[in-house]
C-alpha cells in the first residue's frame, strides 16, 4: 500500500481518476467476475465529512464514468462515477445508513457497491493501477494542496 | 450611497432598537446572539451605512448574509417594519457596490457552468429517474419543474412527485430544465436573476407548456413574483405543487386517499408560509389522507421556526445553518413518525439535522404523503 502525505492508496486496485477533481473511485475485481467500488482515499478527504450517501437502486444500469449514485455534505453534492459498466448488484446498506464510514474506512467497511459488469476487460485499460494510479493520486494531492 | 438603501431611510431611523426581533432569529440563536448577526444589529450596520458613518465592506456584507431571509423579525417588529424586504435590498446594494462574498461567487459560478448550485453535470438533471420506476415524458402541456434541490439532493422525492403527478393527471418533465435563478436573488444580483429566470422561462415556452407545477417554494416565487418585479412576461401558468394538489383535492379529482398508523408534523417552509402565505393548502392535503394524525409543531404558520436552510446561509456558515435545523427538531410533538414539509431546501437541511442527531424520524414532501397512500391504493 503506498501512502503519500498520510493518504492510502492500494495499489493493486484499479482507480477511475479521468481528470484534476474528477473519478477517485476505486474497483476490485472479485473472484465472482463481479466489481466492487468504492471512494478512495483522496476522494473521500476532497468531499469532507459526509452526511448522505445515495446509490442508484439495486438492479440500475450504469455506465463508467456515469453516477451510481451521490455524497453530500451540508453544502455540496456530488457524483459518485462508476468506474465500470454494468448493472447494480449490490448496495453497502451500512455505508447508506452511516455514510461516516466512507471518510473513515473507504477500502474497508465504506465500500460503496458491487457492479455487475458487462464489459470490463475494454473498460480496465482505462482505469489506473500500480505506480500509474499512484502517480495521478500523488498529482492531485499537490494540485490540491491536500494533507491528512 | 445606494439610491436602493436610501429608499428604506426612514424605515431605518424608524426602528426603535427594542429587540423584539432578537431572541426569535435564527442566526442570532445560532451565534449566541452576537449584535451584528441578529436583525436589529444588522438594521444599525444599515442605519451606519446610510449615514455614511460606515463603509460598505465585506465584513459588513457578510454580516447581512448572515440571514436566512426567514422574515420571522417582520412578524415580530412592533413598528411593523419590512425587515425582510431591507436585508434583501441591502443584499442588492451591497451587491451594485462590487462586494463579492467568496461563497456568493462560487453559488453563480455553478449555476454559469452547470445550471445548477450544486456543481453537478448539468447531463445529471433526470439522473433522480433511477430513483423511481415511471419512464420519462417529455411532450405534454403540462410540466413538472423539479428545481435543482429536489433533481439533485433528494432523488428519492423527485421521483415520488413525479410518480404521484403521472399518477394523477398528464405531466411532462422540461427536458431543458436549469436553474431558475432564485440563488441570485438571494445573494442581491438582480443582474443575475434576470438572466437566469429569463433564459428558464424561454425553455418553458419553446417547449410548449402551458403550465408548470413545482415542488419547489423557490422556484414557484421566482417565475411569479420576481419575474414580476422584473417585468418579465411569461406564456404559462405556474402553481406550487402543494397548492395544485389541493385545488385537485376541491375539484374532486383525487381517489380516497387513507394511510394508517402515520403520526406526522408540519413544518412550514418560511418561502410558501410567510412569504407565500401559503398555510392552509399543504395542512388540506395531509389531511385528505384519512388514518394519518397531524400535529402542530411548536412554533408554526407565522410563527414557524426558520429550519436554517434558506437565504443561502448555509453557503456561507453550513454547521450553523444545520445547527439551526437541529434545533428546529426541538419542536416537534412527540412521538411522530414523519416530518412532513413542502421545500426542498427545507428537507434537506432537515434531514441532515435527523442523521446528525440520530433519531428515527423520516422527512417527507407533502406530495409523497399522497404518492404513499396512492402506491398503496394501487398496490
Amino acid at each position: 500500500m503506498a501512502v503519500i502525505e498520510g493518504f492510502n492508496i492500494p495499489e493493486e486496485l484499479f482507480y477511475w481518476l479521468p481528470g484534476p477533481r474528477k473519478g477517485h473511485t476505486w474497483a476490485q475485481i472479485l473472484p465472482d467476475g463481479r466489481v466492487k467500488v468504492g471512494l478512495d482515499d483522496v476522494g473521500q478527504a476532497m468531499a469532507g465529512k459526509l452526511i448522505f450517501f445515495r446509490p442508484k437502486p439495486k438492479g440500475t444500469a450504469v455506465e463508467q464514468g456515469k453516477p451510481f449514485g451521490t455524497i453530500e455534505t451540508a453544502k455540496w453534492v456530488g457524483p459518485l462515477e462508476s468506474p465500470v459498466s454494468g448493472t447494480i448488484a449490490e448496495i453497502n446498506d451500512a455505508a447508506r445508513k452511516k455514510p461516516s464510514l466512507i471518510n473513515s474506512d473507504p477500502y474497508g467497511e465504506g465500500w460503496l457497491v458491487i457492479i455487475q459488469p458487462n464489459k470490463l476487460e475494454e473498460e480496465k485499460q482505462k482505469l489506473l493501477t500500480g505506480s500509474a494510479a499512484v502517480e495521478a493520486e500523488k498529482q492531485e494531492i499537490e494540485r490540491e494542496k491536500l494533507k491528512k | 450611497m445606494s439610491e436602493i438603501l436610501q429608499a428604506w431611510r426612514k424605515d431605518l431611523e424608524f426602528c426603535k432598537r427594542c429587540g423584539l426581533c432578537m431572541p426569535i432569529c435564527p442566526t442570532g440563536i445560532a451565534n449566541d446572539w452576537y449584535q451584528s448577526k441578529t436583525p436589529r444589529g444588522r438594521m444599525l450596520l444599515l442605519y451606519g451605512l446610510v449615514n455614511s458613518e460606515l463603509k460598505p465592506t465585506k465584513t459588513l456584507a457578510e454580516r447581512l448574509h448572515t440571514c436566512t431571509l426567514c422574515g420571522y423579525c417582520a412578524v415580530k417588529c412592533p413598528s411593523g417594519l419590512k425587515l425582510d424586504e431591507i436585508f434583501i435590498d441591502a443584499r442588492r446594494a451591497l451587491h451594485s457596490m462590487g462586494i463579492k462574498l467568496p461563497h456568493l461567487e462560487e453559488v453563480s459560478r455553478r449555476i454559469k457552468e452547470s445550471g445548477n448550485p450544486y456543481d453537478m453535470p448539468a447531463e445529471e438533471r433526470f439522473m433522480w429517474l433511477d430513483y423511481g420506476d415511471e419512464k420519462p415524458v417529455f411532450e405534454g402541456k403540462a410540466g413538472l419543474w423539479v428545481g435543482c434541490t429536489l433533481s439533485y439532493r433528494r432523488p428519492e422525492t423527485a421521483a415520488n412527485v413525479y410518480s404521484l403527478l403521472r399518477k394523477l393527471m398528464n405531466v411532462a418533465l422540461v427536458k431543458e430544465e436549469t436553474c431558475c435563478g432564485a440563488p441570485f436573488y438571494l445573494a442581491g444580483d438582480l443582474n443575475g436573476l434576470e438572466e437566469q429566470l429569463l433564459k428558464a422561462i424561454k425553455v418553458v415556452e419553446r417547449l410548449g407548456y402551458e403550465l408548470l407545477i413545482t415542488p419547489c417554494p423557490s422556484c414557484a416565487r421566482a417565475f411569479t413574483e420576481y419575474a414580476e418585479k422584473l417585468g418579465l412576461d411569461r406564456g404559462f401558468d405556474v402553481e406550487y405543487l402543494p397548492v395544485f394538489l389541493y385545488k385537485l383535492l376541491n375539484e374532486g379529482k383525487v381517489p380516497e386517499l387513507s394511510l394508517n398508523g402515520l403520526k406526522v408534523a408540519y413544518h412550514d417552509p418560511c418561502e410558501a408560509g410567510r412569504h407565500m402565505n401559503i398555510f392552509d393548502e399543504p395542512r388540506a392535503v395531509i389531511k385528505a389522507v384519512k388514518g394519518i394524525e397531524l400535529l402542530e409543531m411548536n412554533g408554526n404558520r407565522l410563527f414557524s421556526n426558520c429550519c436554517g436552510g434558506g437565504g443561502l446561509y448555509i453557503a456561507l456558515d453550513s454547521a450553523k445553518a444545520v445547527a439551526i435545523a437541529e434545533r428546529r427538531l426541538k419542536d416537534l410533538p412527540r412521538d411522530v413518525n414523519a416530518l412532513v414539509t413542502a421545500c426542498p431546501s427545507c428537507e434537506v437541511n432537515l434531514s441532515i439535522a435527523v442523521a446528525n442527531v440520530g433519531i428515527e424520524l423520516e422527512v417527507l414532501d407533502v406530495a409523497e404523503v399522497w404518492h404513499r397512500a396512492l402506491s398503496r391504493l394501487k398496490s
